[in-house]
Order: C-alpha cells, then structure tokens, then sequence
C-alpha cells in the first residue's frame, strides 16, 4: 500500500470515528450519569443542525458563532425538557423512554410543520483541502477531528477537575450516598441533561454543512450513536471514544473496499458481535 | 450419625474464607434421610453462609459436600435443584404480578410427574398437585390474589409453597419466620411438621427464633465463629453452659 | 365482514391491515408474553415476503431482461403451496440461527432488542445494494425490489388450479391466515409452555431457578414469531405484487410495537386492535392532517406517561391483571363445583 494510500486510511477513519464519536457523546453522558435512554437524541442532533440555519441564514451570524450558539440553543431546550417532563419520571427508565420516544415523534413533526419536509442546504464553512503525502483531504474534516479530541478532552477536565465533575461521579456511583452527602442530584440530573442535549445540537451543529439537514435526520443517525454508546459500556468517555474510533474505522475502511452500504452493515455486524461476545461493553472483564 | 441410614447429606471440613476471615470453618456434619434440623448461633456465626455453601450459592475454599454419596462440592444451584436440594432465603423471591395459583404453578408444571404422559392427564394433575399444595400452605382462599398483594407471612408461605412443588428432599430454609407474627411463626411451624410427617423431605432450617425452633426441630446445631459448637436435641443445647456464654457474650 | 359490498381498494386496505395484524401478533409474543422486546420483527416480515418472491418466480416465471434493469416477467398458473411453505420456513429458520446466537450468548433485556434492531437494517442496507444479484432466474432488483410477484392459487397442481384472483377471494385467505395465526398464539399461551414464558417475563431468575432451561423457551417463541412474521410477509408480497427493501424498515417494525403498545400488550387481540385502529387512523388523517396527527401522537405519549402513575405500562399490567384474576376466579368456582 503506498504512503498516499495508508495516509487517506487513516484519516478517513478519523474523521468517521469522530463523527460517531461527537454524535454518541451527549448519549453517552445522559446514558451514564442517569441510567436512561434519551430516544430524543437524534432530534437534539437535528435542532442543532435547525438552530444553526436560522441563526447562518436567517439572523445571518457568522457561522462558526451560529454552531456555538446552535448548540448552546439546544442546550437550553434540554435543561426545559428535562425540568417538565423527565424530572417527574425519576426511577421510571421504561416510562421515560416511552416519553422522549414521544417527544421525538413530536420534535420530528414540530420542525417539519415549520420548516417543511425538505432539505435545508448550509454550505461548508471551510472548502479547502489539505494535501498530505500526495493525497487530498477536506479541511472541515480535519477540523471535525480535532474538534471531537478537544471534546473529549474537555468532558474529561470537567469530570476529573471540577467540582461539577467530581460530584457528578459521585452520583454515577451511587446517587442516594451523594445526596446524603449533600449534592444536589436533581440539579445535576437538570445539568448533565442539558450538557447531553447541547452535546447533540454541537454535534447537529457542525455537521450541518456536511449531511442534509432536514427534519428525519436525526433518525439516520440514532442507531449509529446508539450502538457506540452500548457497544462502549460502563465507561462514559473511554468507552465512547474506543467504540467510537473502532466501530468508525470498521465502517469507513469496509466502505473504502466496497459501497458505503456495505460499510454500515460491517458497523452493524460488528456492533452486534461485540454485543453479544463482550456484555458490558468493550472494556468488560469476562464474567467468570 | 446414622449408622445404617446412608446419610442424604454429608459435609466434610467446609471452610469458606472472606479475604482471610473464615465464615465457616472445617464444618463436619452429616444429615439423615427425614431429619428436621435447625442451625442457631449468635450473628455472624456463619450460618447463612454455610447454607449458602450446602445450596450451592457460594463456592467453599475447601472442603466437601456430598448428597447420597455423590460429590456436590462444585455444582451450580439448579443442578442441586435437579437433585432434589432446593434453598429458600430470607428475601423472597416471587412472581409479583401473577396470582398465587399461577405462582404455584410455575413449579409445578415441571416437577408433576404422571404415570400416563398425555397432556390431558397431565394437566389434571398439575392442577391438583397445586391445589394440595395451597391447601397445605393455607393460601386455597387466596389463590386469585396478586402476590404482591400479600402479606409478608404469607409471601413466605407462598415461597415454601413453591419450593415444596419442585418435590424437594432437601429443603434449606434461611429464617423462614423473619418478620413474622408469632402467630404466623406458629403457623409456620405446623405446616412444616405436616410436611414433615407427611412426606421424606430433610430440612435444615437457619433460625433466630427459639419458640419456632421448639416447635419444629428434632435435632439443632449450635455455630459459633464459623464452627458447630454443639449438637443434640434442644433441651440438650439449651442446657451447655457453653452455648449459654456464647449468647450471654454476644448480649 | 361486509367486504362482500365494498369495492376492490377498500377490501384490499383491509387485508392490508390484517397482514399488519398479523406481524403485531408476533411482537405480541414476544413481547406481551415473554417480555422480550424486539424492534426487529420486520426482518422476518421482509425475508417471508422475499422468500416466497424468489420461489414463486422461480416456480412459475420466466424473467426476460429487457434493458438494464428492466424485466419481462411471464407466469404460468400454478399452485403456490411451495412458496409459502418456504415464505415460512425461511424466516424462521434465521430466527432460530439468530435466537441461538442471542440466547445462548445470554443476550437480554436491552441488549436484545438493539440486536434486533439492526439485524433488519442491515438486511435493509444488503438488499438496496443488490441490484443486479439474481436468486435463481430473479435478480434482487435493490431499491425497486421484486415486481410482478403472481397472484397465490390453491388446488391440486397440474389437477385443478383455484387462483385467488379477486381482491375478496384474497382478503378471504387473509382472514383466514389472521383466524389462523391468532387461535394458534391463544393455543400456545394457555400451555404450560405458555405459562412458562409468562413466567419469564415475570422473574426469569426465579424461573431458572425452578430448573428450566430459559434458553430453550426464549428460542422456540422467537422461532415461532419470526414463523408468523413471515406468514404477514409473504401476505404482503402478494397483495401489492411487490417487495422492496422497505419491507426490512425500522419504521414497520418500530409500527408494529406501537400497535401492540396501544391495543394492549398481552392480550394478542390487542395487536390487531392495535394494527387496525392506529392505520385506519392514519388513512383517514391524511396530507398535513398526518403530521398533527403525528404531533398528537407524540404528546399524546409524553402526557399519557406522566398523567398515568404507573405510565402505559402500569395501565396494562392492570388491564393484564384483571384478565388474569378472571380467570382466577373461574378456577376457584370450577372447583368449588
């Protein structure tokens, strides 16, 4: 295989895992700090795609400020989501994810009801190319790249270094120790939801140049964002990251070889063989 | 022991350690065919430990368990189940949303045995099987009802219930009679002695309290620190100055 | 049923819904009995409406490529018991492969149904992409799928041939095939197989710890339901002519737990309810009426969970429950009788 070759490899599962990666995080984060099932996620990602139309569009805002806002925006929406409905369903994992099944259908319908059904075209903020070892390779995407680590890295300051984030895992170990302790779970249950959500709209955000933001888009991309965060386990972001990047690489080295479509099916074969042999995510030790 | 009995349970120098804490141990013991016995001792004695270990629901360190001669030592719970030693614990463990009648059932269906195999027949005697079943543990009046709608004595009852239908020849019971009235203790302590005269089964009952123990055991064994201090009937327990320092002690 | 003095396309709607019935009974049994919550029955409902395609082309037609991607399809009348019988077969001989996979695996709860989930996607995604791979003398034609399936016949081959060639005589064999499958599912819950799967969806746990191997129950209903799944498949494929990887969508088989969902989980019947009442609903609701129904639907959801204390689930455990202490009830007069 020649360096050029081996070079657009790499970075074309790069920027497949960190699309998985940045589009499971929010999942992830709510999945882990409080054990449910935000079946809503998609829309989040579909709101932040949404927000950063109008405000690029409409409100005609730098782009770059149109994603940070985008995102925040849906943020937002999630803390008022969390705060009238999912609050009153604590310890009701089935009825919640009943609920936010409900509110996804009417997420759907809500923006199409606005917008319309058809596509919403942003155009791609950077549309150069990096050449690298004689192989071309879209900036944005690059830039997607390093936006996921910075993500990652930044959760990880925030769960490790904050007061935020050290009481938050103390909640993840055992929520009724750390409200005897004195944390106010509620608050964190409103704080991590709304982090979740304005992971999504980030993620919808900056990837609105690239895919077709129209009102279903958000349902294209759940399964994937749902089979990193099983596939990834316990973990939050370890697990996230390592499934992400694996499951992402699967996919994009499979489609090189042959079609898209048969990439996604690798993806999902994989998803399900790591299932069905790892229970527990990728990082599980073997039950004895 | 039995000298010309074979004993339907044997224990041979059990030990189970807890990161250096031995729970139980170098347990020796031997269980007849139809022995009723009850296992006291002050808490933390072992005992619950080592019905687990006779259960099948811990692994022993060392140490031998056999049934009927066979060696048990390292057989899962359903297994010993298949073999007729069934465990029933403190924490009960039903079908909440199903009635009683069906809570029955479940056992049943699988452990009724006909000479006839046709599913007619088949049928008949399940249903009659669970019918003995709740007249013997006294819940016949309740059988329509939700389990979870039941009081704490008789989701006990139910839970014993469900065990004898599996047909048990070794029932091991973790204080059947926590939580309960003394008048259910009491109600309690006559259904096992019915069963006890009725059919073979051995049990081996964990239990605090001494008017059950009275009521029911032929044979008690006292644990302390993981050790069988002293056997014999309970008058004979009840009279060892030993077994009175060691609750004395623990006042 | 009135059909006798409808017109064609009402009877065909009808049997439209019927086959829809038909896959809701199997998430039914799945679900309402065993607890097991698949997302995935279309899979099975795809692969029936494949199989029998290929099989009966096979059998019957000759395909003529006209140009790139355009086919002749010329039929022979004769019977179409093989089809069927493989449009059954087939579905259910991956279900088992692929319940041995997940249940021996010791694959529950959610894990489950995300398998599920994905197993009719990826069938999705490999069907769209075969284009021009042929099964037999029929390619799978990918996106556009499989036209021109015959219409299904009974009699005796080569003997008399009795084609089922109006929409009422159709409809009849729907009904039929709906009668037939619900009386079976009824059958098979009142045994003590049956009893058995409720008790697993009950307290599994406590259900092994009586000695039974759970494995076993959980592959042989999943086989079952994935056996009837494909009987509303192989149904569909004829009513329209057609089968398209569309068949294998998340939508059908995300559908058809909201049909049992709504109908009442449990109860088999409420599967039909279900199926029949949410699509007649969505016929007549339609054009823009379809979103605000969809936007009902949702917050319809959101406030029936929180305004409910114990949430949908609570309302037909309740429902369940009732039926349940009936039959109780029954017992204990039988009895006393």
């Amino acid at each position: 295989m020649s360096l050029g070759l081996f070079v657009i490899t790499i970075l074309n599962a790069l920027s497949s895992a960190s699309i998985l990666i940045l589009c499971a995080l929010g999942l992830a984060v709510i999945f882990g700090m409080m054990g449910i099932i935000n079946v809503a996620h998609g829309e989040f990602i579909m709101l932040g795609a949404y927000a950063t139309f109008v405000f690029t569009h409409l409100l005609s805002l730098n782009i770059w400020l149109s994603m940070i806002l985008g995102a925040l925006a849906v943020g937002v929406v999630g803390i008022a989501i969390e705060r009238a409905v999912i609050a009153r369903l604590y310890g009701r994992p089935l009825d919640t994810l009943l609920v936010t099944w409900g509110l996804s259908l009417a997420l759907v319908q809500v923006v199409r009801l606005i917008f319309g059904p058809q596509a919403q075209f942003l155009s791609l903020p950077l549309v150069s190319s990096i050449t690298l070892a004689g192989v071309t390779f879209p900036v944005y995407r690059l830039v997607l790249v390093v936006l996921a680590i910075l993500v990652v890295v930044l959760l990880l300051w925030l769960f490790k270094y904050t007061d935020f984030g050290i009481d938050a895992r103390a909640v993840i170990e055992d929520p009724s120790t750390a409200a005897s302790m004195g944390i106010d779970t509620s608050r964190m249950y409103m704080l991590t939801f709304g982090i979740g959500a304005a992971l999504a709209g980030l993620a919808g955000a900056v990837l609105s140049p690239l895919l077709n933001v129209d009102p279903t888009m958000g349902q294209k991309l759940i399964v994937r964002a749902f089979l990193v965060v099983v596939v990834g386990g316990a973990e939050i972001l370890s697990g996230t990251v390592a499934s992400g990047t694996f499951l992402g690489a699967v996919d994009s080295y499979v489609s090189y070889l042959t079609t898209p479509y048969f990439g996604s099916v690798a993806l999902l074969a994989m998803a399900i063989l790591l299932i069905r042999f790892r229970s527990g995510g990728i990082f599980a030790r073997n039950k004895e | 022991m039995g000298s010309h009995v074979r004993s339907i349970l044997e224990v041979s120098n059990l030990t189970k350690a807890f990161k250096g804490i031995l729970a139980v141990d170098g347990v020796t013991l031997g269980v007849e065919p139809g022995e009723v016995s009850c296992i006291i001792g002050p808490n933390g004695a072992g005992k619950s430990t080592f019905l687990k270990l006779i259960g099948g629901f811990l692994r022993p360190t060392s140490g031998n368990v056999l049934s009927d001669g066979h060696d048990i030592t390292h057989m899962l719970p359903y297994a010993r189940a298949q073999r007729g030693i069934v465990t029933k614990f403190q924490v009960t463990n039903l079908y909440e949303n199903l009635t009683v009648r069906e809570n029955v059932r479940i056992p049943a269906q699988r452990w009724v045995l006909t000479r006839k195999g046709r599913s007619a027949n088949r049928e008949r005697a399940v249903e009659s099987r669970v019918s003995e079943i709740l007249a013997e543990i006294g819940l016949a009046e309740r059988q329509a009802m939700r389990a979870s709608h039941l009081s704490h004595g008789e989701r006990q009852w139910l839970e014993i219930g469900m065990v004898l239908a599996t047909q048990p020849r070794v029932m091991l019971l973790d204080e059947p009679t926590a939580g309960m009235t003394p008048s259910e203790t009491r109600a309690t302590a006559q259904m096992l002695k019915r069963l006890v005269t009725a059919g073979q089964t051995t049990m081996i009952i964990v239990e605090h309290d001494m008017h059950f123990v009275r009521e029911i055991a032929q044979r008690v064994r006292v644990m302390h620190m993981g050790k069988i201090l002293t056997e014999g009937s309970l008058a004979q327990v009840e009279a060892n100055p030993q077994v009175r320092q060691v609750y004395l002690g623990q006042a | 049923m009135y059909p006798l003095v409808m017109p064609t396309y009402y009877i065909k709607m009808l049997s439209l819904f019927l086959i829809m019935g038909i896959l809701a009974l199997s998430v039914d049994l799945l679900w309402g009995y065993t607890g097991l919550l698949s997302f995935g029955q279309a899979a099975f409902f795809g692969l029936g409406g494949y199989t029998y395609a290929i099989t009966i082309i096979n059998l019957l037609c000759k395909v003529v490529p006209e140009s790139l991607s355009h086919y002749t399809v010329t039929c022979r009348p004769g019977t179409t018991y093989l089809p069927v019988m493989l449009g059954v077969l087939v579905p259910a001989a991956v279900a088992l492969v692929l319940g041995y996979f997940m249940f021996y695996g010791r694959v529950r709860g959610i894990y489950f149904s995300i398998i599920t989930l994905c197993v009719p996607l990826i069938l999705e995604y490999v069907t769209t992409n075969m284009v021009e791979v042929q099964v037999g003398n029929i390619p799978i034609g990918g996106y556009n799928g499989i036209t021109d399936i015959p219409i299904p016949a009974l009699g005796l081959p080569g003997a008399a041939i009795f084609p089922l060639d109006t929409a009422l005589r159709f409809y009849l064999l729907v009904v039929a095939a709906a009668l037939g499958t619900y009386l079976f599912s009824r059958w098979l819950v009142q045994t003590s197989f049956g009893r058995v799967l409720v008790s697993i969806r009950e307290n599994e746990g406590r259900t092994e710890s009586f000695g039974y191997d759970v494995r076993r129950f959980k592959l042989w209903v999943f086989t079952i339901a994935g056996a009837i799944a494909g009987i509303s498949g192989l149904l569909f494929s004829t009513l329209g002519s057609y089968i398209s990887p569309w068949s294998f969508n998340f939508v059908l088989s995300a559908e058809s737990v909201i049909w049992v969902m709504l109908g009442g989980r449990g109860t088999l019947v409420g599967a039909f309810v279900g199926a029949l009442v949410v699509q007649l609903l969505e016929n007549i609701l339609s054009g823009a009426f379809l979103y605000y129904w969809l936007l009902i639907l949702g917050l319809g959801f959101v406030a029936m969970v929180l305004v409910l204390p114990e949430g949908l689930v609570g309302l037909v455990r309740e429902w369940q429950f009732k039926v349940a202490g009936r039959a109780g009830e029954e017992q204990i007069a039988a009895e006393k009788a």
